[in-house]
C-alpha cells in the first residue's frame, strides 16, 4: 500500500461521512463546555480525565482524516534523557538546541521534508498548534511563548512520507509540558520512547508510552547512553523490562551507545537494534505510511469511541448528582408550605353567612335586614365622622382597615415571614453540606442581601386579599347543604328560634309603643334585632362546628399551595437559578444529543472499518495484542 | 522565637479543641490537631539526634552514597531499577527508636545523626512512595540526592512540596564527572518552588566508596564528598542541629498559622453584620415588648395608685395620717377579698401590683402572657436563625436556643417592679409621709380640736354647758377639714404613683433597651468565634513576622 492508495480511501464515502459525524461530535462537544462554563468546577469535574479524548479527537482524527498521508515520529521521554539530542541526530541536523538542565525543551520542534514542512505550516498536519519556522533555535526554550506554539523545521535529509517531533518531557516539574506532550503522543504514529538507566523503570515514563501503545502507536523504545548493543548487556535488559512494564511487543528494541564527546550536532550516530536488526533510522524510513497510520487511526478511534461512552457515562452520573442536589433544595418548599396556617379572613365568614341568611326565613330576614341596616348605617356614620375628627386631629390618613383585619393581616405576614426565613436556612444548610463549586453557587445566592429582598417578594406574592376559588365555593356551599340536610332537627330547632327571635322584639314593642306612645320604640327595635340577629349568627356557628373543619380544608389547601408557589417564585427559583442553568448542560435530553452525535461516529466508523481492517497489517510486529 | 514555641503550640491546641458551631474553624480543627500534634511530638524531639533522609528518584545514587559515606556496603546497589524497597536506617549506636519494618544498622560514627536511606520516588512500584513518605513525616534534613539525567523530577518534587519550609534541604549532586552544569538551574528551580536550600554537594559517591574500601587518602575525582562527610561530621552541630529543628517546627507552625489566617479571612465582616442582625432584632423585639409592657402593665394607674396607697399607709403618721390608715385598709379589703377568694382573678396587673408592694398580695411567680410578643418572638428567632447560619455557622441545636424572650423578659420586667419602680414608689410614700408634712397637715384639725376643747372646758368652768348643736356643728367643721386633707393626701399619693410610674417605665424602656435577652445562645457562639479569630490573628502575627 502506498502514498496514492491512502489518498484514494480518504476520498471514500464512508471516510467522509465519518469525518463529517466526528465533526459534528467535535462541535457538539465545544457546545456542551460552553454550557457549562458557567460553573467551572462542575466542568472540571465533568471533564476530569477527558484529556486523553480530547487530544486524540482533535490532534489525530480530524488531522488525520484531512491531513496529507506522512508518519510523524514523536520522540519522547523523561525530562534530560536525550530527546533533542536524538531528535537532531535522527533529523540530520542541528535543528533544536540541546541542553544539559532538564526540562529545557518546552514547545514542539517538527522536522520534515520542504513539502511537508509546508503543510505544517499551513497547518494541516498539527492543526490545533500554531505552527511557525523556526528562526532561531533557541525560540524552543522560551517559556514566554504560547503553549500551543509548534516551530517547524525543513529537513532535507527526510522523505515525504516521515516527520519528526522534538517533544517536552513527561515528567519534569514543569506539568505545563506534559499537557504539550499528551498532545504529541495524539498527534504522532510512531512513538520514539528516549530512555536512560534511571528512568526506564519511572512510573510517569511507563504510563506515558503504556498509553501510547493503547492508542496503536508504533513504539521503539531506545536506550540512551547505553554501553553495549550486545543482547545480554545492561541495556538489553533493561530494555526488555520496559517493554514488560508499558506491554510493548518484546522485539525493536534500539540503544545509542554512550558518546560523551559527541554532545550535540547532526552527525550520524548509529542506533542498533538490540537483536541485530536495523539501524532506528533506517527502520523509520521503512515505515510504510498506509497501515502504519491506518493501524494508528484504527486504534485511536477505538479508545476514542471507549472514552467517550466512559465520559458520558461519567457526565450523566455527574449529572444526575447534580440535579438531585438541586432537586432536593427545590423540594424543601413544599414541606415548608405544609407549615402554613392560615385564618380565614372576612370573605370566607361572608360566604358562610350569606348562607345562614339564605336559610332564614323570609320575614325573619327582612326583619334582621331591616335592623342590621339600620345599625350599619349608624355604624358607618359613626366611623365616617369619628375618622374625619381623627384626621382632622392628627393629620393622619385612615388606613382602610378594621383593627381586627389589620391583626389578621400581620398574623399571616409574620407566619409567611417566619415559613421563608427557616426555608432559607434549610436551603441554606443543604447548600453547605455539600460542599463544591455547584452548592456555591446556591450559597451566594442565599446571602443576606438577596434573602432579605426575596422574603419580602414572598410575602408580596403570597397575601393577597383572599379571592374564594370557584372550587371551594362550591365546595363549601356542598358542605353547609349536606349539614342543612342531614340535621333536620337542629334546623327546625333553630328555625323556630329564629323566628321567635325576629318577632319577639316586635311583640314587646306593639303594648310598649301604646304605653309610651311611641317613646323609644324604634331604638329598642334595632337593639334588640340586632342583638337577636348576634345571638343566631353564633348559635349557627356554634351548632356548624363539626363540619367547619372540612369546610375549612380545602382553603387551607389552596393557601398553602399560593405559599409554596410564592416561594417557589421568589425564592427559591432565583437562589437556584444559576445553579441549575450551570447544571442544565448535564440534564439527560442535553447528553443525549452528544450520545447521538456518538453513536451516529460509532455507525459511520462501522461502516468504513471493513476497509480500515484490511489495513491494519503492519510488518515485522503482531499487534493484535 | 526560643521560648514563644511552647506559647503558640498551647495557642494552637485551643484552636484545634474548638468544636463549635462556626463552620469553617469546626472543619479545620482536625487538621489543626494533626498538625499541633506533630508540633507536639517535634517540640519534646528539639534535643534528640538528627533525623537525616536520602531522598530522591530511582537510580540516582541514594544506597550509594549511604555506603559511601558509612564505608560499608549496607545498601544494595545495582543498575536494574528499583532496587532499594524499604528504608535503611543507620545510626550511632545506642541512639534509636524502633521503627516497625525499616532496616536498622548500628554503628555509625557520626553521633547525633540518623542516616536513612530510602526507597525511590518515581518508579512503577508505587508503595515505594509510601515507604518515602513515611520517612519524610519523621526526617528533620534531606539530602536531596540529583544526578545531571535525573534532578528535576516532578514525582520527587511532589512529594516536598506538601513540606515547603518544614524541612531543611540539602542538594546532593551525585555522580559528579567533569565539570558541574546543573548547579544553578537546579538551584534556581527549587528556589522557585519556595523550597529552603542549606547546601550543595557535588559528590561521586561511588569513587569515595571504592577509595574507603580500598583505604587511602580523598581523591579529587570524589568531588566534594570530603567536604559534605566534614558537614556531616562538624558542622553539623548541636546547636545547628536544634536550629534546623526548630527552624522545621516553625515552618510546620507557619503553615498552620497560614491555614487559619485564611480560614478566619471573611469572618470579620461576616461576623460584623450578624452582630448588627442581632441588635436590629433584639432592638425590635425591645421596641414591641416596651410598647405591649406600657400597654399592659404600666397603664393601670389604679395599680400604682393602690401601691403608694399602701405603702404610704404603712409610714403614715399623726391625726390625719391615721385616719388615711383606717381609710385605706377599709378600701382595700375588696381587692384583698378578691385575691382571698377562689375565683378571684389573678392578671398580670395585679402580679405586679404585687410585685410593687413587695409580693404581699400574691404568692406568685410572674410570668408575662403575651401572645403578640410571642409571635414577634418567633419571627424574630427565625431571622436571627438564617442570619445565624448566612454568618458561615452552624444551626444551633434545638436544646440550645431553649432560652426563652418571654421568660427573661418576665424576669426582667419582674426586676424592675422589685427594684427601680418599688424604690420610686416607696420614695412617693415617704414624700407624702413625711413628719414635716403630717405636723403641717395635722396643724388645723388639732387647733380646732384644742380650740373645741378650750371651748368646752373654760364654758364648763362658767358652769355652762354646750348644747348639741355645738357638738355637731365642731363635727361637722372637723370632719369637713379632715376629709379636705385626707383628699389632699390622697391627691398626693395620685401624683407620686404617676411619678413612680412614670420613673419605673423609664427605667423598664433603659434597662430592656440594653439587656438584649433575645439571642444569648447565638451571640455567647459569636463571642467564642470572635475570641477564636482574635486567637488566630495573634497567633498569625506572630509567627509570619
Amino acid at each position: 500500500m502506498n502514498v496514492i492508495d491512502v489518498e484514494t480511501s480518504r476520498e471514500d464515502d464512508a471516510a467522509s461521512v465519518f469525518r463529517n459525524r466526528l465533526e459534528a461530535f467535535e462541535r457538539a462537544i465545544a457546545a456542551f463546555r460552553e454550557r457549562l462554563s458557567g460553573c467551572p468546577g462542575l466542568a472540571a469535574r465533568v471533564f476530569e480525565g477527558a484529556g486523553d479524548w480530547e487530544d486524540l479527537l482533535r490532534d489525530k482524527l480530524l488531522p488525520e482524516l484531512a491531513g496529507p498521508p506522512c508518519i510523524v515520529a514523536a520522540i519522547a521521554g523523561g525530562t534530560n534523557t536525550g530527546k533533542t539530542t536524538i531528535f537532531n541526530v535522527l533529523a540530520g541536523g542541528d535543528f533544536s538546541p540541546v541542553r544539559h538542565t532538564a526540562a529545557a525543551t518546552c514547545h514542539p520542534v517538527l522536522a520534515a521534508s520542504p513539502a511537508r514542512a509546508q503543510d505544517a505550516l499551513s497547518g494541516r498536519l498539527l492543526p490545533r498548534f500554531a505552527a511557525r519556522p523556526m528562526e532561531d533555535p533557541a525560540q524552543a526554550l522560551d517559556r514566554g511563548l504560547p503553549a500551543d506554539t509548534l516551530f517547524v523545521v525543513e529537513a532535507p535529509g527526510l522523505h515525504d512520507g516521515l516527520a519528526l517531533l522534538d517533544t517536552p518531557d513527561v515528567d519534569s516539574i514543569d506539568t505545563g509540558n506534559w499537557e504539550n506532550a499528551d498532545r504529541m503522543r495524539a498527534a504522532g504514529d510512531v512513538v520514539i520512547a528516549v530512555l536512560t538507566a534511571e528512568k526506564y523503570k519511572d512510573a510517569r515514563v511507563v504510563a506515558f508510552f503504556r498509553k501510547a501503545r493503547e492508542a496503536g502507536r508504533l513504539v521503539f523504545p531506545l536506550m540512551n547512553k547505553a554501553d553495549s548493543a550486545e543482547a545480554d548487556s545492561t541495556a538489553a535488559r533493561q530494555l526488555a523490562d520496559f517493554a514488560a512494564d508499558a506491554a510493548l511487543p518484546p522485539d525493536e528494541r534500539f540503544v545509542l551507545l554512550h558518546d560523551r564527546h559527541t554532545v550535540s550536532g547532526g552527525a550520524a550516530r548509529p542506533m542498533p537494534e538490540v537483536n541485530g536488526g536495523a539501524d532506528l533510522r533506517a527502520r523509520l524510513d521503512s515505515l510504510d505510511p498506509g497501515p502504519v497510520k491506518a493501524r494508528a487511526l484504527d486504534a485511536s478511534v477505538r479508545l476514542f469511541l471507549e472514552e467517550t461512552a466512559a465520559f458520558l457515562a461519567h457526565a450523566g452520573e455527574t449529572g444526575r448528582d447534580a440535579v438531585h442536589f438541586l432537586d432536593e433544595i427545590a423540594g424543601l418548599s413544599a414541606a415548608a408550605a405544609k407549615k402554613y396556617r392560615p385564618a380565614p379572613g372576612k370573605e370566607v365568614s361572608g360566604l358562610f353567612h350569606a348562607f345562614m341568611q339564605e336559610k332564614r326565613g323570609r320575614v325573619t330576614r327582612a326583619l334582621g335586614g331591616a335592623a342590621r341596616g339600620a345599625v350599619d348605617a349608624a355604624g358607618w356614620a359613626g366611623r365616617k365622622t369619628w375618622g374625619a375628627l381623627r384626621r382632622a386631629g392628627t393629620l393622619e390618613s385612615g388606613e382602610g382597615e378594621t383593627r381586627a383585619e389589620r391583626r389578621l393581616r400581620e398574623m399571616h405576614e409574620r407566619q409567611v415571614t417566619q415559613i421563608a426565613r427557616e426555608l432559607a436556612g434549610e436551603m441554606l444548610q443543604a447548600a453547605n453540606d455539600r460542599d463544591d463549586d455547584l452548592s456555591a453557587l446556591v450559597r451566594d445566592r442565599l446571602k443576606t442581601k438577596h434573602t432579605d429582598a426575596a422574603v419580602a417578594r414572598v410575602v408580596a406574592a403570597a397575601l393577597v386579599p383572599d379571592d374564594l376559588s370557584e372550587d371551594f365555593k362550591r365546595h363549601a356551599r356542598a358542605q353547609l347543604d349536606a349539614w342543612w340536610t342531614e340535621h333536620p332537627g337542629t334546623r327546625k330547632a333553630l328555625r323556630a328560634l329564629d323566628g321567635m327571635l325576629a318577632s319577639a322584639p316586635l311583640l314587646i314593642a306593639a303594648p310598649m309603643a301604646m304605653a309610651t306612645q311611641g317613646l323609644g320604640v324604634p331604638e329598642f327595635l334595632g337593639v334588640s334585632g340586632t342583638l337577636g340577629q348576634q345571638f343566631m349568627k353564633f348559635l349557627f356557628e356554634y351548632k356548624f362546628g363539626d363540619r367547619w373543619r372540612n369546610l375549612m380544608a380545602p382553603w387551607v389547601q389552596e393557601q398553602q399551595e399560593r405559599l409554596a408557589g410564592a416561594l417557589d417564585a421568589c425564592l427559591v427559583a432565583p437562589a437556584l437559578e444559576e445553579a441549575l442553568r450551570a447544571a442544565s448542560g448535564l440534564r439527560p435530553e442535553a447528553l443525549a444529543e452528544l450520545e447521538a452525535a456518538r453513536s451516529a461516529c460509532l455507525s459511520a466508523w462501522r461502516r468504513a472499518i471493513p476497509e480500515a481492517e484490511v489495513e491494519v497489517k503492519v510488518e515485522g510486529a503482531d499487534y493484535d495484542g | 522565637m526560643t521560648d514563644s514555641l511552647p506559647a503558640l503550640l498551647k495557642e494552637i491546641e485551643t484552636l484545634a479543641g474548638y468544636n463549635g458551631p462556626w463552620r469553617k474553624l469546626r472543619e479545620e480543627a482536625p487538621r489543626v490537631r494533626e498538625r499541633a500534634a506533630e508540633l507536639r511530638a517535634r517540640e519534646q524531639r528539639l534535643d534528640d539526634v538528627l533525623m537525616v533522609a536520602l531522598i530522591g528518584g530511582s537510580g540516582v545514587g541514594k544506597s550509594t552514597l549511604l555506603n559511601a559515606l558509612a564505608g560499608d556496603a549496607l545498601a544494595k546497589t545495582s543498575e536494574m531499577r528499583p532496587c532499594t524497597s524499604s528504608p535503611t536506617v543507620y545510626h550511632p549506636p545506642g541512639v534509636l527508636r524502633a521503627f516497625p519494618g525499616w532496616e536498622t544498622v548500628s554503628g555509625s560514627a557520626l553521633e547525633h545523626l540518623v542516616l536513612i536511606d530510602t526507597p525511590d520516588t518515581d518508579t512503577i512500584v508505587l508503595e515505594h512512595r509510601e515507604r518515602v513518605r513515611e520517612v519524610l513525616a519523621e526526617c528533620d534534613l534531606l539530602l536531596l540526592c540529583g544526578s545531571e539525567e535525573k534532578y528535576l523530577d516532578e514525582a520527587t518534587i511532589a512529594l516536598l512540596r506538601p513540606l515547603r519550609r518544614e524541612r531543611a534541604i540539602v542538594c546532593i549532586e551525585t555522580k559528579a564527572e567533569g565539570a558541574g552544569r546543573i548547579r544553578e538551574h537546579w538551584e534556581a528551580r527549587l528556589r522557585e518552588q519556595d523550597l529552603r536550600i542549606e547546601g550543595y554537594f557535588r559528590v561521586n559517591a561511588l569513587r569515595a566508596f571504592e577509595r574507603k574500601l580500598r583505604g587511602g587518602a580523598p581523591a579529587a575525582d570524589e568531588a566534594e564528598f570530603p567536604a559534605l562527610e566534614s558537614f556531616l561530621r562538624d558542622a553539623l552541630t548541636r546547636e545547628r542541629i536544634v536550629r534546623i529543628k526548630r527552624s522545621n517546627a516553625f515552618g510546620l507552625l507557619a503553615k498552620t498559622a497560614v491555614s487559619l489566617r485564611d480560614c478566619a479571612a471573611a469572618a470579620g465582616p461576616e461576623f460584623e453584620a450578624l452582630e448588627e442582625r442581632l441588635d436590629a432584632l433584639d432592638d425590635g423585639l425591645a421596641l414591641a415588648a416596651s410598647d405591649e409592657v406600657e400597654r399592659r402593665l404600666f397603664t393601670e394607674p389604679h395599680l400604682w395608685r393602690y401601691a403608694v396607697a399602701h405603702e404610704t399607709a404603712v409610714r403614715a403618721r399623726g391625726l390625719v395620717g391615721g385616719l388615711y390608715r383606717v381609710l385605706s385598709a377599709v378600701s382595700s379589703l375588696p381587692v384583698h377579698m378578691r385575691s382571698m377568694l377562689p375565683w378571684g382573678r389573678r392578671s398580670a396587673g395585679r402580679q405586679a401590683a404585687a410585685a410593687l408592694t413587695g409580693g404581699g398580695l400574691i404568692g406568685e411567680a410572674f410570668a408575662m402572657d403575651s401572645p403578640a410578643l410571642e409571635q414577634e418572638w418567633e419571627e424574630a428567632r427565625a431571622a436571627a436563625a438564617l442570619a445565624f447560619q448566612q454568618a458561615g455557622f452552624d444551626p444551633l441545636p434545638p436544646g440550645a436556643e431553649s432560652v426563652d424572650f418571654l421568660d427573661a423578659l418576665s424576669q426582667g420586667i419582674l426586676q424592675v417592679l422589685g427594684g427601680e419602680a418599688r424604690e420610686a414608689v416607696q420614695r412617693a410614700a415617704r414624700r407624702v409621709s413625711d413628719w414635716r408634712l403630717a405636723l403641717v397637715m395635722d396643724a388645723l384639725p388639732a387647733g380646732l380640736i384644742l380650740y373645741c376643747t378650750y371651748l368646752i372646758v373654760s364654758t364648763f368652768i362658767q358652769g355652762e354647758i354646750h348644747d348639741t348643736g355645738f357638738f355637731v356643728h365642731a363635727g361637722m367643721v372637723f370632719a369637713l377639714l379632715a376629709g379636705f386633707l385626707i383628699a389632699l393626701l390622697s391627691g398626693a399619693v395620685r401624683f407620686g404613683a404617676r411619678h413612680a410610674r412614670r420613673r419605673a417605665l423609664e427605667a423598664f424602656q433603659l434597662r430592656i433597651a440594653t439587656a438584649r435577652l433575645g439571642f444569648p445562645a447565638e451571640r455567647a457562639a459569636l463571642a467564642e468565634a470572635r475570641r477564636e479569630v482574635a486567637r488566630i490573628q495573634s497567633l498569625a502575627s506572630s509567627v509570619l513576622q
